[in-house]
Parts: C-alpha cells; sequence; structure tokens
C-alpha cells in the first residue's frame, strides 16, 4: 500500500487569531490600568504632590477687600516666606461668610498662628486685639496704615504724611502747568478712615497746598461702609457737582478706581483732573489710557516682602525695627515705563 | 516528546484540541471579567471614599454643638446629666480633633484643618473655664466665658462649613470626573467585550472548521467510496489526532478493498475459462457424436438389428458371420455410449473390432498387430481417440497402396507418459498437414489435398483427437506425429500423462 505521507500543517490563521486575541486581551488591561489611574488620580488630586511642610504660619488681614493690590501684596508675601520655611494665609480669600477684620484677627489669635499681618487703623478694638495677640507671644505686622499707640511689632508701609505733601506738591505742580486757571479742588475721603492714614494724607495735602492756592478746596466723603457705597457715593457726586471742579484728588484705591469709571460714564474725561493715592491695577490703567493725570503709588511685592521679613527678623532676633518704609513713586501718563513697573 | 507516547495522543487528540480553544477563551474571558469586577468595586470604593472627610466633617460640626449645647443647658440649670453628656461630647470631639492636621503645609485645607484644630483646643479651654466657673457659682467669669464660647463656636462653625464646602466642590469635582471615567470605561469595555466576543466566535469557527476539515474530506471521500468509485486516491492524512487514524485505516481498508476484487476478478477470470474450455471439449465431443450418428444413421436400431442377425447367425451355425455381426455390433455399441472417457483397454478393443469388420471388407488385406503393455490398460483416457487414428490410417493412408499394409499398435511406457503408437506403412502424411492437425494451420490447397471435407464425414478425425486430448490433459503435447517421407508410412504417437 502507497505510505500517505503524514502531514503537520501549521495553523497560521489560528495562530493569527490567537494573536490578536492575546492583544485585544492586553488592550483590555492597559484600558482597564489606565482607567484605573486616571480614577485613582482624580481622587488622589490634593494628594498627587506631597505637600511642602514649613514652620511658620502668618496670617494677612485686611480690611475685608480682596482687590488686586492685596492680592499682589499677598502673593509676593507668600513667595518670600516659602522661601523662608513659612506659610502666609490670607483668611478673607477662603471664608464665603464675611467677617470683618477685627473677628479675622480674632481667629488668628485662637489658631495661634506664629505671626499676623494686619491692616492696621486707629481703631481701639483693634489696639486691643494686637494687645492680646502679643500677650499670646503672637508677633503683629500693620501693612499700608499703622495702628497708633498698639502693640504692633513693626509697620510696614508708606508715611501717609510724606504722601499727602507729595500729593500737594503735585497738585500745586499741575495748577501751575495748567494752561486755564484752577479755581476748585475737590478731595475724596473715604469716611471710615477719617482717624488715620487718609485723614493724615489729607491735612499734609491742606499744609502744603493751602498758603499757595488761593481758590476753593472741598473735601466730600465717601461712605465706604458697605461694599457698593463708594461707588454710588461717587455717582452722586459726580451727578451733583456743579462742573466747578478743576482737580479731583482721590486717597484710596476704591475712590481712585470709582472716580475713574464715573469719570468715563458721565463723560467728565479732560474736564478735570484726577489725581491721588492708589496702586490698583484699575488705577493704573486708568492712568496709562490718560483718564487719571498722575497717581501716586509705591512697590507692592516689596511690601508684601517686608512684612514677612519684619515678622520673621522679630521671631529670630526678639526685635525688629518699627518702620519699614516703602517708597512711592509717581506715575503720569506720558511715563508709561513707570506704570508698567508699578503695576508689577 | 515522542510521537507515539500517551502524552503525544492526548496532546494531539481531538478532545485537547477542543478543550484548548475552549478552556482558553473562557479563561480569557473570565480573566477580563474578574479584572473588571475589582477594577469596578475598587473605583466604587474610592467613590465612596470621596465624601468620607466631608461626613467626618459634618460629624465633627455636630459634635460642636452638641458640646455648646450641653454647656448651655448645664449653664441653665446645673444638670448632672448635662454636664456629663458634654464631657462625653468633648471626648468624642478631641478624638475626631486627633484626625486632622496640625501641620503648616502649602495646603488651603490642610491649614484650615490645622486653624479648626487650635481653634478647638482654645474653644475646649474656654468651655472647660466657663463650666469650672460655673461650678464655682462665679456668675459673672462664666458669663463672660460663655459669651466667648458662643463667638468660638461661630468662628468654628464658619470655618468647618466653609472647609466642608471647599472640600465638597472639589470632592463633587472629582466625582464628577469619577463618573465621566466611569461611564468611558463602561463603553469601552463594551466595545472590548464586543471585540471580543466576535473574535471568540470568528476564534470557534475556524477552530473547529480546522479540526472537523479531515473528517469532512474523510466523509466525502466514503461517499465516493459509496457509490462504487474504488479507483480514487487516499485522503490526505492532516493531523495525528483520532481523525488521522480513522482516515489511515480507511485508506488500508481501501486499498484491500480493492486488492480483494482484482484477485476475485482474476478467479472469476480463470474460472470462466475453465469452463469455457470444458464447454468446448463437450461441444468437440458432441460434434463428433454427432457427426458420428449423422454418419451412422440410427445406430442403435442398427445395433439391436445387428444382435438379432448375430443371435440368428449362432442359431444356423455360421460362426464366422456370427462373429463378425458380433464386432460390428460391439463397434457401435461402443460409438452408443455417451460417455466422455474410457479405459485404454476399451479404446483398444474398439480397434480390434474395427480393424476385424475392415479386414473382413477387405479380406484380411490389413495386417494389424498389437504391442500392448497389460498394465497400462486400466487408464482413463478420452473415448474415441484409438478408432480414428486407425480409421484415418486405413482410408488415407493405405489410400492406392499396392504393398502389403500393416497397422501396428504399441502401448509402453516412456518417463510419465503412457505412449500409444500407431503406426502405418501407408502413403504418409505431408508435413503441411501434419502442422495442420498439430497447430491447425492449413490451407485452403492442402484441405483440399487431404480430403478434410471425407475425414469429416465418415470419421471423427485427427484433429478432432488432438484437441480433446490437449483438453483433457491441459497440455499441448499430447500427440506425435512422423512420417518420414511420401510411401514411408506415418506413425502417431498418443502421449498419455500417467498418474500412479
Amino acid at each position: 500500500m502507497k505510505d500517505v505521507e503524514k502531514k503537520r500543517r501549521p495553523d497560521m490563521v489560528i495562530i493569527v487569531l490567537i494573536i490578536i486575541f492575546f492583544i485585544a486581551f492586553l488592550v483590555t488591561l492597559i484600558n482597564f490600568a489606565v482607567i484605573r489611574r486616571n480614577i485613582n488620580n482624580s481622587y488622589n488630586v490634593e494628594n498627587q504632590t506631597q505637600p511642602v511642610q514649613y514652620e511658620k504660619h502668618f496670617v494677612l488681614i485686611n480690611n475685608n477687600e480682596k482687590t488686586d493690590v492685596w492680592n499682589s501684596i499677598y502673593e509676593s508675601a507668600m513667595i518670600y516666606a516659602n522661601e523662608h520655611k513659612a506659610y502666609v494665609e490670607m483668611p478673607i480669600n477662603n471664608f464665603e461668610t464675611e467677617y470683618n477684620k477685627y473677628e479675622l484677627f480674632e481667629m488668628a489669635i485662637l489658631e495661634n498662628v506664629d505671626g499676623i499681618i494686619v491692616e492696621g487703623d486707629g481703631s481701639e478694638k483693634l489696639r486691643q486685639l494686637i494687645s492680646d495677640a502679643r500677650d499670646k507671644g503672637i508677633p503683629v505686622v500693620t501693612i499700608m496704615t499703622d495702628a497708633y499707640d498698639s502693640k504692633r511689632n513693626s509697620f510696614v508701609g508708606a508715611s501717609s504724611y510724606d504722601v499727602g505733601r507729595e500729593l500737594g506738591n503735585q497738585i500745586l505742580h499741575t495748577i501751575n502747568e495748567k494752561a486755564r486757571p484752577v479755581n476748585n479742588i475737590m478731595i475724596l475721603l473715604s469716611t471710615e478712615d477719617t482717624r488715620s492714614s487718609q485723614h493724615t494724607m489729607y491735612l499734609a495735602i491742606m499744609e502744603k497746598i493751602s498758603r499757595l492756592f488761593g481758590g476753593k478746596i472741598s473735601v466730600e466723603l465717601v461712605d465706604n461702609s458697605t461694599s457698593f457705597s463708594t461707588d454710588e457715593t461717587i455717582r452722586d457726586i459726580f451727578i451733583n457737582m456743579d462742573n466747578n471742579a478743576d482737580i479731583m484728588v482721590c486717597l484710596s484705591d476704591e475712590i481712585m478706581s470709582s472716580a475713574y469709571q464715573a469719570a468715563v460714564e458721565y463723560n467728565k474725561v479732560g474736564k478735570f483732573d484726577i489725581m491721588g493715592f492708589a496702586s490698583s491695577d484699575d488705577v493704573l490703567d486708568g492712568v496709562k489710557r490718560g483718564i487719571i493725570n498722575c497717581v501716586m503709588t509705591y512697590d507692592r511685592k516689596v511690601m508684601g516682602r517686608n512684612c514677612v521679613e519684619a515678622l520673621l527678623e522679630y521671631i529670630d532676633n526678639g526685635y525688629v525695627s518699627e518702620y519699614l518704609m516703602v517708597d512711592t513713586t509717581f506715575v503720569k501718563g506720558d511715563n508709561s515705563t513707570l506704570t508698567d513697573n508699578a503695576s508689577q | 516528546m515522542k510521537p507515539g507516547s500517551k502524552l503525544h495522543k492526548f496532546r494531539t487528540s481531538i478532545r485537547f484540541r477542543l478543550m484548548s480553544v475552549f478552556i482558553g477563551i473562557v479563561g480569557v474571558l473570565l480573566l477580563i471579567n474578574a479584572y473588571n469586577y475589582v477594577d469596578t468595586n475598587d473605583v466604587i470604593r474610592n467613590i465612596n471614599q470621596v465624601y468620607v472627610k466631608n461626613f467626618s466633617l459634618n460629624e465633627l460640626e455636630e459634635q460642636l454643638l452638641n458640646i455648646q449645647e450641653c454647656m448651655k443647658k448645664y449653664l441653665e440649670n446645673k444638670n448632672t446629666d448635662s454636664v456629663e453628656e458634654y464631657y462625653m461630647h468633648v471626648q468624642s470631639y478631641e478624638q475626631m480633633l486627633e484626625k486632622l492636621n496640625d501641620k503648616v503645609v502649602d495646603d488651603g485645607f490642610l491649614i484650615m484643618e490645622k486653624n479648626i484644630l487650635n481653634m478647638s483646643k482654645e474653644y475646649l479651654e474656654c468651655a472647660e473655664r466657663t463650666v469650672e466657673y460655673k461650678r464655682g457659682r462665679n456668675v459673672e467669669k462664666y458669663n463672660r466665658e460663655f459669651q466667648k464660647t458662643v463667638r468660638y463656636e461661630q468662628y468654628l462653625v464658619t470655618n468647618i462649613d466653609t472647609l466642608n464646602n471647599l472640600r465638597f466642590r472639589a470632592n463633587a469635582d472629582n466625582h464628577k470626573r469619577m463618573i465621566s471615567i466611569l461611564e468611558y470605561s463602561q463603553k469601552v469595555s463594551l466595545m472590548i467585550l464586543v471585540l471580543v466576543g466576535s473574535l471568540t466566535i470568528l476564534l470557534v469557527y475556524v477552530s473547529t472548521t480546522r479540526i472537523t476539515l479531515p473528517l469532512r474530506r474523510l466523509a466525502a471521500t466514503a461517499d465516493i467510496v459509496t457509490s462504487g468509485k474504488l479507483d480514487i486516491e487516499p485522503v490526505e492524512i492532516i493531523t495525528e489526532d483520532e481523525v488521522g487514524t480513522v482516515t489511515s485505516a480507511f485508506n488500508k481498508m481501501l486499498y484491500s478493498i480493492r486488492e480483494y476484487i482484482q484477485r476475485i476478478t482474476e478467479n472469476m477470470e480463470r474460472e470462466r475459462a475453465h469452463k469455457e474450455k470444458e464447454l468446448l471439449m463437450n461441444t468437440h465431443l458432441k460434434e463428433a457424436q454427432l457427426n458420428y450418428l449423422q454418419a451412422q444413421i440410427n445406430p442403435h436400431f442398427l445395433f439391436n438389428t445387428l444382435n438379432a442377425g448375430a443371435g440368428l447367425a449362432m442359431i444356423e451355425g455360421a460362426d464366422r458371420t456370427y462373429e463378425y455381426i458380433q464386432h460390428v455390433a460391439d463397434f457401435y455399441r461402443y460409438n452408443v455410449k455417451t460417455q466422455k472417457s474410457a479405459t485404454l483397454g476399451e479404446e483398444l478393443e474398439l480397434v480390434d473390432s474395427y480393424m476385424y469388420i475392415i479386414n473382413v471388407r477387405f479380406s484380411n488385406d490389413i495386417i494389424y498387430s498389437k504391442d500392448i503393455d497389460e498394465t497400462l490398460t486400466d487408464i482413463i483416457v478420452p473415448s474415441m481417440i484409438l478408432q480414428p487414428i486407425v480409421e484415418n490410417a486405413v482410408k488415407h493412408g493405405f489410400k492406392d497402396v499396392s504393398w502389403e499394409r500393416h497397422i501396428d499398435i504399441n502401448v509402453c511406457l516412456e518417463d510419465d507418459y503412457v505412449c500409444v503408437n500407431v503406426c502405418d506403412n501407408g502413403v504418409g502424411i505431408s508435413p503441411e498437414v501434419i502442422n495442420d492437425v498439430m497447430y491447425g494451420g492449413r490451407t485452403e490447397n492442402e484441405e483440399d489435398d487431404f480430403d478434410i471435407e471425407e475425414l469429416k464425414t465418415n470419421g471423427v478425425g485427427l484433429k478432432n483427437v488432438c484437441e480433446r486430448l490437449r483438453m483433457f490433459y491441459d497440455t499441448e503435447n499430447v500427440m506425435e506425429i512422423t512420417s518420414e517421407g511420401p510411401a514411408m508410412g506415418t506413425c502417431i504417437t498418443l502421449l498419455i500423462p500417467y498418474e500412479q
């Protein structure tokens, strides 16, 4: 019998199918693994990076303002603090319930933080709280505005008196430069701050210009007791003003910002000069656009850094300079370079 | 692994291959499902974990409110139960506080936890002082401290709520992301399952087709064989499994059937030839008998008549007549017999009778002599083989012969043959006639010369004798005719195989 040769054919189709099958299986596993990792990442998003631990915990408290000025100050303070193993918290950014400065200060004392940076004022309440903090061994630095007669360790900011005098000089300079005569100067002050920095500035301005300016100097108090009152008051002033103000002097960011917006809306741009003391981005933008004639501002980065520096110095050495002055700069519409530097 | 070993057989079996395919597929599907199950469980656990911190903060706030409530009750009526409850809640609250972060880290949530922890400590100290002053009935102090606790509690609640809200927002985002990932996962899983399912079906189809392919080929070949077509190529053996074994057996069986059928065909062919030969022999005998009967009109009647004549001659005392008639009767009796065979002795007796008749007819003209080995007279030979030879000698050999005529018969044993020699001293036979008688190679002219027609009508004929002997003994070498030339006589020798 003729032998039939036995053949063993490699089942290529089956082999290919099995390979595809296992590739599909691997893709499934990889897919599941990726999904699982994504889910885990989502869940642990806050724990993905191990939080950096610091030695000191400082708190920055202001007048319940979430302005870009304070944000800049906070950021620079945080950067400097982080470099020195410290952490700065700005509670105003966290709470949904609005607490005033004094309540936030009291909370900071209860939290037993390592240092408090607070926007000072002349109130008795703040003085008491600063005293309580110091009693608990918490150093306090006031910023922007000082808390007179308090136990604060140091003050970081511009001298309101010096700022007022410089502003007075600038007003006089403007009067002299203007082609038409200046008969009326309007100075806008916040109601809630009349006893502290703005008041000091006002006094310094008056001291500087009253002897040399023969025109009318009027003072308008701007209600800043609530969130929107400043803007509303400014608008009222613009509506009711009798068009005889030649120079409008604003002594806070809030007032300056509202005045600038009102001037645009009520078509008063160019009809009178706006100037004052402020450092917000809005105001600097107004200067850039030529709506605000000039503004006196300060370096926010230096201010934030100085606060932390003062606290650390006190903690390390047990003493610190009582005043850490921040340089001020005049920004005018024609010197954009200066404007840019200040906004940074 | 050695081919032919048990393990090898098992591994090449259909069962093993089918089991491998199905177990493989089921295994892969099970693995995918198991992985999916574990993964989904993990995801669900993670999703559940998302809000755990929110639950903790809620409990913390609840305990805080309980503490404040119990303290207030105690201050109101100095209730012992309230103070016990107060301490119990304080204890729980402190335990919960242990879980909060106490380090300064750059994480807003954790910083808030630290703040809550420190504020809570202050609050608990203040509350403790309040309770102490209440025990000491220092109204002014416990009033002042209680006011503080109220304020602190509000701070704490605000902080806890804020943290809770912030965490909830972050967790809601996580939750939303997880749900979207889960939805994506479901879609992808479904797609992969469909893909794997399709591949599985395809794999099963291809595998089963591959496994059953040899079986289907075998079945198709079996169908062809069933229809009667055996001359086909052997089925190719693809696998070494059970089907391979069956295919091999089928091929062997097919080969065996073909060989068997060929053998049967050959046997049938041989048998058919044999029967044909026998039939031919019978035909020749019948032909001889027929020729004889045609020549001798009603031999039975003639035989009976002769017997009656012999009886009459004996009664009348005519002995020679009686003998003559007796020989004639014997001669015809022998011819009437229907047996195919006879003994050599009977054949010789027939020749004797014939020669007697001839000699009576031709006045003892022919001298007839015999030299017989009597031991050989019993051998069986075809009937009617000697008389035609002698008759041929009388009719043709002595035609126109003027000299003394002799016919000699000699029976002897030479080698394994019984030789029966019938010799005459007649005219002899030409080689052509001898060739024709022995091998059937005559021409028409030769036939005329030899007067075959006469042979056919009056005698059985040498050729007939020769062919019958060949058929009977199944051998060619049965007769030799020698004639040395014209008028030199003829000697015909029958070679009968001798069997002891």
